[in-house]
C-alpha cells in the first residue's frame, strides 16, 4: 500500500549499453526508483492553510550496535517527517509535512563520526521517523528492539521541544559462504546461488526469495548482508525451451529493420514467454537456452544430461533442505553444493483455446515445491512457447511433479504519458546510458479487445518422455465498476480520477497467484470513475485502491470493495467463469481512529510496547493467522508511550498492548489467540476518534 | 592527444600497399531477389578447445558461432575431451568461432593477440572443417575497498586494461574486469588477459543526496541545547554552528587517490593472481546548485523540468563506474517549485543545467509538447552555487522529406510507421549527452517535422520498418541525408538560435555501392594475416560515426573482404599488422596509414572488386 504524501515516486530507468565503435560489449539494465518533490503546476488547493514554520526542536542520539553497544561511526541517519492529515478551515483532512519548510543548510541526512552521535534540529513539533543504514548492520529504525522488528515515531508535541536520549539499536548482519562444484569437482563459475528465507505467514512456513550472488572464477560463492533469520541456499535451474522457427523468425523480422519485431515478441511477453533472441543451443527443431552459467546442456549424442534445481545440501525442494539459521554478524561457511546432472525428459502436446490452437504462447513448468513459496516467480524447472500451430515441447524436464501452467494477459497500448526528461550520455571509449523521468502521470490506457486465456494442469514426469499433452485455455472473467467518493468535500479533479490506482491482486495458495501480469494489468478509469479491466483467471483477489493526494489536498481513503453490494474488501473478491460488472470502490474523506496512552504496571508511560488490534469476529484470523488485512493492525508506541492507528474500518475489535520483544512471530494463530486473551474490546464507528488507554499486558 | 602521443602504442604497422591488382571490375548490377536463407544445412564445423599452457583439453567450454548476415547465435559446449561440432549449418559466410570458459581469457578463432579480430569462416555446402582454438588462463586482481579502515561493501570494483603514454594512463580496448565488494569490502576480478590495468572504485552512499558530517561543534551545541532545556533557568538559545558541506564518495583510483594522473598501473602476467590491492575511498564536498526558469512572457515556468548533466572531465576519466556517472546528472533529483529549481549532492565539476517546458497548462486531450528550452553552464568547486537563471527560449522546428530513388525495389508500403530521431554529437572531450533527443512523425508522403529543438549539434538516426524483407535480401540504403549543402548522414547537423532548417531531404537507394576484394601476401596468395581498413580521402569525415571510416576487418581464409553501404566518393584502401581500437578515428593514426594506402574512387551504387596485395614480406 502506498503512504499518502506529498511525495510522488518516479520511476527512473535506466539503462547501460556499453557501445564500441564496432560491436556492442555488455548491457546491463537496473531500475532505481527515486523520490522528487510533487510535480509542478499542481499547487494547493487550500491555500488557507499555512505550511508549518521551522521551529527550534532538537532530536538528539547515538546509534549503537545492540551487541557491544559501542557506538556505529560512519552511520547516515536520515530524518522524515510524517504526513499527517489534519483538520483544514473547512473541516475536511489535508495533507501536512512538518519538514515541508526546512531551510535547505539544515541537515536531514547526517553521517555520524566515532561517537556515533547525530543531531537534527530545526524541527517544528510533529511525528517523525529515524531511518539509518551503516556499512555491515542490517539498516534500521529508531526504537527496534529486535533486527527486522518494527520501530517507533518520535513526536515532538511543541515546536521548540528538545530530546537528548534517542538511542538507535543496530545489529550486525550476517553472511553464507561456500563453494559449487560439477560432478568432476571443477568449480562451477558465474552460477547464481540463491538465498530463500524461510518465514511463518498465515500459519504456514513460507518461503520467499531474498537476493542470489554470483560464484566467482573458483567456484565460491559469499551471500553477505543478511538479517539474521532461517534461511536455505540453492542453486535454481530453469531450461528454456524456443521452437527454432520461432527464433529465426524473429532475427528475419530484426534484419528487415525497424520495429517489425514488436507484434511478435508482444505475443510473446504477454504470456511470459522466453524470450526469442537470445543465444542458446540447438537441438533439433528447438533452441534450448540455460540459466546463467549452469550451462544448457552437458555434451552427450541425445542432449538428456542436465542440471537440476538443488538446494543445500543436495534436496530437490527448500522443504527438505537443510535449513540454515544466521545470528547478527554470523559468517557461515561451507554451504557447499555439488551439482550432478541427471537424465531428463521431454514433454509435450498442445495448447488450445476457444478459437483453436494458439500460436506463440508462453507455458510453464512450476514445481509442486513451487506452493510454499511467497511467489512463484522464477521458480520454474522449465519454459517454452508454442510454435504457430499451438504445439509446444519443454526440453530438460527432471523427473518429478509439477504444474503446468499458461496465462496470456493481453497488453495495452498506452498513449504517451506526461512528458518526461530523457538524458542520454555516451562516452568514448564504450557506455552509453539513458535514464528518463517524469512525474507519475494519468495513463490514457486503451484496454485491449483480446480476452485473457488461463489454464493450468497438474504433471507428473517420470523416466519416460510425455507426449500428445492437450491443454485448454480459456477466457478470463472481466471485471468492471466504478469508484465512489463519498464524503462532504468535493471529488477529485478528473485528471486525479483517472490517476486512482486500483489493485485486484490474485491471493496466496492459488494457481495464479504471484502472477505479475495479473497483479500488474490494464484497468481503465474514466473521468466520471466508471473503471473497466482486462480478464482474470480463477480465484480469490484481494482488492484495494489508492487516490493519490497533492500538497495540502484533501485526503481520500479507501474504505470498501462491494460487488452487488456484498463487502469483499477483506474476504477478497472470488472470480470464477462469470464476469463482475458491478465492483464499486468506495474512498471516503474521514478516518475512524484508535489512539491513546500505553502505561506500564507502575502506571508509568510505556515506551516499548507494541499495541495489536484484531477483529472480534475472531474467525478472520484464528485460522489462518493475521494475513494482511487491514483489520489486524500492529503499531508500536511511540517515545512517549502514545500509540495512534488511523484509518481503522468501522467495527468490534479486540485491542491489546504487548511488549515488543514478545512479538517476534506474532502473526502465528496461537499467538493471537494469546494476545485476544488479555486483549479489551472496543467499537469503533464511522468518522469516529476513539481514544483508549491501555496497560501492557503479558502474553503466554 | 598530440601527434607523438602514438610513440608507447601497440606496434601499429601499417604496411606498404602494392598497386591495384588487376582492373577494378564494375559489377553488373543486378537485383538479387534472394529467398531467406534456410537455417539448417549441410556444413559442419568442429574442433577442440585446449589450455594454452598445458596443451590440456578443456571441457564445459562454451563455443559460439554466428552466420555474419545476422545476429543469431547458436551455441554448443565442448566435452571431456574438448571437444565441440556444429552440425547442420549452412553455406555460407561466419564470423569467427567465440570460446569462453569461465577463469579463462576468451578468445576467437585465428586472434593473433588476445582480445585481436578473428579469421571469419567460409563454409561451402557439406564442408567438413576441423578447427583448434586455444585458451589463456585468466589472471586475477583481488583486493579490498575501505573508508577509514571500514569494509565498503557492495561497491563495484572495475580494472580498465590501459597502456602508457607520456607516462599517463590512455584506456585501450579489451575486456574490464568488474566485480563487486562483498561485506569484508573484498573484491575479485577474474579471467583478465595479461596487461597493464588501472583499478578503479566509485563507491555510493547507501543514502541519496545532501549528506554532511556531524561535526564536534553540532554534538557540543546540541548538548548544551539540551541541559539548557533541562535546567529550571534555561539560559538564552544560542544560535546553532554551521553545518558541515554536503559530502559524496569520489570516484577512487587504486592506491586510493581521485586523480586518474596519480594513479597505480597494476601489471599482470598470464594466469598470475595478484592479491592486496587494497585501496580507501575519498570523500569530496558537494554543493548545492539553485536557480530560477523564466518563461516567454517573464513569469516563473511553472511546468519547467530541470535536469543536471556533468559535460566535464569527470566523464572522460577512466574505468568510472557508469552507474556513478550517470548518478553525476540524474540522481541529483532536481527539485523544481513554481519556477525555481535546486539541485543537491553536485559534485566538483563543470555541468550543464537545462530546462524544458511547454509554455501551456491544463490543455484538453494530453500533455503539450516540451518545445521551450533554456540551458546555462556551471562550474562547481564545492561551495553551493545560486542565482542561476534559465529563460526559456522557443526551440527551433526542423522539416524535410524522406525520398526513395529505386529502380528495383518498391517503397516501404507505411511510412507513417517510420520516426526521424536527432541525438546529440559528441562534444570535444567526446562525450555525448542528448536530453529529450527530439522525435518526429513521418506521414505517408514522407515528410516529417521536428519540432522545439534545442541548438546544437545532432546526428540524424532513422527507423523506417520495412527497408528490408529479410537477411541476404536487397535492402534500401540510406544514401545521404542533405541539410543545406552538408551531407549530415556523415557529420554533425548544427542547429543554431532561432534558425529552423526546413527542406531537409532524406534519401534512401536501392543501389548500395560496395567495395570487395582479396588481400594478398607478396607471393600472390591469399592471406587472412591482416587487417584491411578503408575510410574516406575527405579528412571532414573522420568521425566515428561517418559512414566513410570503417573500421578494419579481418578477411576470411580465404583472404576475401567486403565493405558495403558505402556512399560514392574516393577511399584510402590498406592492410594493417594491427592497430589499436580506440586509435582508428583519430587523425593522427588515419595520417599514418594514408600514407601507405591506395586510393580508390567509388561511383553511385558502384559494386567495385579491388584486390590488395602487400609488398614485403607479412610480419
Amino acid at each position: 500500500m502506498v503512504k499518502a504524501g506529498s511525495r510522488t515516486t518516479l520511476s527512473v530507468a535506466i539503462a547501460f549499453v556499453a557501445i564500441a565503435a564496432t560491436a556492442a560489449i555488455a548491457q546491463v539494465t537496473q531500475v532505481i526508483q527515486v523520490s522528487q518533490g510533487a510535480p509542478p503546476g499542481q499547487s494547493s488547493q487550500n491555500a488557507a492553510i499555512p505550511d508549518p514554520q521551522p521551529g527550534t526542536g532538537i532530536l538528539f542520539g547515538q546509534a549503537i550496535d545492540a551487541t557491544s553497544r559501542k557506538p556505529v561511526a560512519g552511520a547516515i541517519v536520515t530524518i522524515s517527517g510524517s504526513t499527517i492529515p489534519v483538520a483544514g478551515p473547512d473541516g475536511a483532512m489535508v495533507s501536512r509535512n512538518p519538514l515541508a519548510t526546512t531551510p535547505t543548510d539544515v541537515p536531514r541526512q547526517v553521517m555520524t563520526g566515532g561517537t556515533g552521535q547525530f543531531v537534527f534540529r530545526a524541527l517544528p513539533a510533529g511525528r517523525y521517523t529515524l531511518r539509518v543504514s551503516a556499512p555491515g548492520y542490517v539498516a534500521g529504525t529508531f526504537g527496534q528492539v529486535r533486527p527486522g522488528g518494527s520501530g517507533q515515531s518520535v513526536e515532538l508535541t511543541k515546536d521548540d521541544e528538545k530530546r537528548g536520549d534517542l538511542t538507535i539499536r543496530m545489529w550486525k548482519t550476517a553472511s553464507i559462504s561456500g563453494r559449487v562444484i560439477d560432478e568432476a569437482g571443477e568449480g562451477m563459475i558465474g552460477l547464481n546461488v540463491s538465498l530463500i528465507r524461510r518465514t511463518t505467514l498465515n500459519g504456514r512456513v513460507r518461503y520467499s526469495m531474498d537476493r542470489s550472488v554470483a560464484t566467482d572464477d573458483r567456484g565460491v560463492y559469499r551471500l553477505s548482508g543478511l538479517t539474521p533469520g532461517d534461511y536455505a541456499v540453492g542453486v535454481i535451474s530453469t531450461q528454456a525451451t524456443m521452437p527454432a522457427a520461432t527464433v529465426d523468425a524473429y532475427y528475419q523480422m530484426m534484419m528487415s529493420g525497424g520495429s517489425s519485431t514488436a507484434d511478435l515478441t508482444r505475443e510473446l511477453s504477454s504470456s511470459d514467454a522466453p524470450y526469442p533472441g537470445g543465444s542458446g543451443v540447438r537441438i533439433g527443431d528447438f533452441v534450448l537456452s540455460p540459466s546463467r552459467g549452469i550451462g544448457a546442456i552437458v555434451p552427450t549424442d541425445d542432449a538428456r544430461l542436465m542440471y537440476a534445481t538443488q538446494f543445500y545440501p543436495a534436496a530437490s525442494a527448500p522443504a527438505q533442505a537443510t535449513g540454515i539459521t544466521l545470528g547478527s554478524g554470523e559468517e557461515r561457511t561451507g554451504i557447499d553444493l555439488q551439482l550432478k546432472p541427471v537424465p531428463t525428459m521431454r514433454v509435450s502436446g498442445v495448447a488450445t483455446g476457444p478459437d483453436g490452437p494458439i500460436r506463440n504462447l508462453g507455458l510453464r513448468l512450476m514445481p509442486a515445491a513451487a506452493a510454499d513459496f511467497t511467489s512463484d516467480t522464477s521458480l520454474d524447472a522449465a519454459v517454452t512457447a508454442t510454435d504457430a500451430n499451438g504445439a509446444f515441447t519443454f526440453l530438460g524436464v527432471p523427473p518429478g511433479q509439477y504444474m503446468l501452467k499458461s496465462l496470456r494477459v493481453p497488453q495495452p497500448v498506452r498513449t504517451p504519458l506526461n512528458p518526461s526528461t530523457m538524458i542520454e550520455i555516451s562516452v568514448p571509449g564504450g557506455g552509453m546510458m539513458m535514464s528518463s523521468s517524469g512525474p507519475a502521470a494519468a495513463a490514457d490506457v486503451q484496454l485491449p479487445t483480446d480476452p485473457t486465456l488461463y489454464g493450468s494442469m497438474p504433471l507428473t514426469v517420470r523416466e519416460a518422455d510425455i507426449t500428445g499433452l492437450v491443454l485448454p485455455l480459456h477466457t478470463g472473467a472481466r471485471v468492471s465498476g466504478r469508484i465512489v467518493f463519498d464524503g462532504t468535500s468535493p471529488p477529485p479533479a478528473p485528471d486525479l480520477m483517472r490517476r486512482v490506482s486500483i489493485s485486484i491482486s490474485p491471493v496466496a495458495g492459488g494457481t495464479f497467484s504471484g502472477s505479475f501480469s495479473l497483479s500488474s494489468s490494464a484497468k481503465r478509469i474514466e473521468t466520471d470513475g466508471r473503471f473497466a479491466t482486462v480478464g482474470y483467471a480463477p480465484g480469490t483477489y484481494s482488492v484495494s485502491a489508492f487516490a493519490p493526494s497533492t500538497p495540502n489536498s484533501v485526503t481520500w481513503r479507501f474504505r470498501s470493495a462491494t460487488v452487488g453490494g456484498k463487502d469483499v474488501t477483506d474476504g477478497g473478491l472470488v472470480v470464477d467463469a462469470g464476469d463482475v460488472s458491478d465492483l464499486v470502490l468506495t474512498f471516503v474523506d474521514r478516518s475512524s481512529d484508535v489512539s491513546g496512552m500505553v502505561l506500564d504496571a507502575k502506571g508509568q508511560p510505556d515506551r516499548t510496547a507494541t499495541v495489536i488490534i484484531l477483529p472480534a469476529d475472531s474467525q478472520a484470523w484464528k485460522e489462518q493467522g493475521s494475513g494482511n488485512g487491514r483489520r489486524v493492525r500492529s503499531s508500536r508506541a511511540n517515545s512517549n508511550g502514545v500509540f495512534t492507528i488511523a484509518d481503522l474500518p468501522p467495527g468490534s475489535y479486540f485491542i491489546a498492548a504487548v511488549a515488543e520483544e514478545s512479538l517476534a512471530n506474532w502473526q502465528d494463530p496461537k499467538t493471537l489467540e494469546a494476545i485476544s486473551r488479555v486483549a479489551t474490546t472496543f467499537s469503533l464507528k464511522d468518522g469516529e476518534k476513539l481514544t483508549q488507554s491501555l496497560t501492557t499486558r503479558v502474553i503466554r | 592527444m598530440t601527434g607523438h602521443g602514438f610513440a608507447g602504442a601497440r606496434a601499429i604497422v601499417s604496411l606498404a600497399v602494392a598497386a591495384a591488382m588487376g582492373a577494378a571490375a564494375l559489377a553488373q548490377q543486378t537485383a538479387r531477389d534472394t529467398p531467406i536463407k534456410p537455417t539448417v544445412g549441410t556444413s559442419l564445423v568442429l574442433g577442440t578447445v585446449t589450455d594454452a599452457a598445458s596443451g590440456k583439453p578443456l571441457r564445459r567450454a562454451t563455443v559460439t558461432i554466428s552466420l555474419s548476415s545476422t545476429p543469431m547465435q547458436r551455441a554448443t559446449a565442448t566435452d571431456d575431451a574438448g571437444r565441440f561440432v556444429f552440425a547442420n549449418l549452412p553455406a555460407g559466410s561466419y564470423s569467427a568461432p567465440r570460446v569462453s570458459k569461465g577463469g579463462f581469457v576468451s578468445a576467437t578463432y585465428g586472434e593473433k593477440r588476445i582480445g585481436g579480430l578473428g579469421t571469419p569462416l567460409v563454409l561451402a555446402d557439406g564442408q567438413r572443417l576441423t578447427i583448434a582454438i586455444k585458451l589463456t588462463r585468466g589472471a586475477v586482481i583481488t583486493g579490498a575497498l575501505f573508508d577509514q579502515g571500514r569494509p565498503v561493501p557492495i561497491t563495484s570494483v572495475t580494472a580498465t586494461p590501459v597502456r602508457m603514454v607520456n607516462g599517463q594512463p590512455v584506456a585501450v580496448s579489451g575486456t574490464s574486469g568488474r566485480g563487486t565488494t562483498d561485506d569484508r569490502g573484498v573484491y575479485r576480478l577474474a579471467g583478465l588477459a595479461p596487461g597493464d590495468y588501472l583499478v578503479s572504485s566509485s563507491p555510493r552512499l547507501t543514502a541519496n543526496g545532501d549528506i554532511r558530517s556531524v561535526t564536534d561543534d553540532e554534538i557540543q551545541w546540541a548538548q548544551r541545547q539540551i541541559d539548557g532545556a533541562n535546567a529550571t533557568n534555561p539560559g538564552p538559545a544560542s544560535a546553532p554552528p554551521k553545518a558541515a558541506q554536503a559530502l559524496a564518495y569520489a570516484p577512487v583510483y587504486f592506491p586510493g587517490v581521485t586523480d586518474v594522473k596519480r594513479a597505480t598501473v597494476v601489471t599482470i602476467g598470464i594466469g598470475e593472481e595478484r592479491g592486496g590491492v587494497d585501496f580507501s575511498a575519498q570523500f569530496v564536498a558537494t554543493s548545492r546548485v539553485e536557480g530560477t526558469i523564466i518563461g516567454l512572457d517573464g513569469q516563473p515556468a511553472l511546468d519547467a523540468q530541470v535536469s543536471l548533466v556533468n559535460t566535464g572531465d569527470a566523464l572522460v576519466g577512466i574505468g568510472l563506474d557508469p552507474i556513478m556517472m550517470l548518478e553525476a546528472s540524474m540522481l541529483h533529483r532536481p527539485v523544481v517549485t513554481s519556477g525555481k529549481f535546486s539541485i543537491a549532492g553536485v559534485r566538483p565539476g563543470t555541468y550543464t543545467v537545462s530546462a524544458r517546458a511547454s509554455g501551456q497548462t491544463g490543455r484538453a486531450g494530453g500533455p503539450a509538447p516540451m518545445t521551450l528550452w533554456a540551458t546555462a553552464d556551471v562550474s562547481v568547486d564545492g561551495r553551493d552555487v545560486s542565482g542561476v537563471q534559465l529563460q526559456l527560449q522557443r526551440g527551433m522546428d526542423l522539416s524535410g522529406r524522406i525520398v526513395f530513388e529505386g529502380t528495383t525495389l518498391p517503397q516501404p508500403a507505411d511510412l507513417t510507421r517510420a520516426t526521424v530521431r536527432l541525438s546529440g554529437a559528441p562534444n570535444a572531450n567526446g562525450v555525448t549527452v542528448s536530453i529529450n533527443s527530439p522525435v518526429g512523425a513521418v506521414t505517408a508522403d514522407g515528410t516529417f517535422l521536428l519540432q522545439g529543438v534545442t541548438p546544437g549539434r545532432y546526428f540524424f538516426s532513422l527507423s523506417v520498418p520495412g527497408i528490408a524483407a529479410g537477411p541476404g535480401t536487397l535492402t534500401w540504403m540510406l544514401k545521404s541525408i542533405r541539410a543545406g549543402d552538408i551531407d549530415v548522414a556523415d557529420v554533425p547537423l548544427e542547429v543554431l538560435p532561432s534558425q529552423g532548417i526546413q527542406d531537409i531531404l532524406i534519401r534512401y537507394t536501392d543501389q548500395p555501392s560496395e567495395l570487395s576484394g582479396t588481400l594478398l601476401d607478396s607471393t600472390g596468395t591469399p592471406t587472412s594475416d591482416l587487417y584491411v581498413m578503408l575510410f574516406s580521402t575527405d579528412r571532414s569525415m573522420w568521425s566515428s560515426r561517418s559512414r566513410r571510416l570503417r573500421y578494419p576487418l579481418r578477411p576470411g581464409a580465404d583472404g576475401k573482404f567486403k565493405f558495403t553501404g558505402l556512399p560514392a566518393g574516393e577511399y584510402y584502401l590498406a592492410a594493417l599488422s594491427d592497430f589499436e581500437q580506440a586509435d582508428v578515428p583519430k587523425p593522427e593514426f588515419l595520417d599514418q596509414v594514408a600514407a601507405v594506402a591506395m586510393k580508390v574512387t567509388l561511383g553511385e551504387g558502384e559494386k567495385k572488386t579491388q584486390d590488395l596485395k602487400v609488398a614485403g614480406p607479412l610480419r
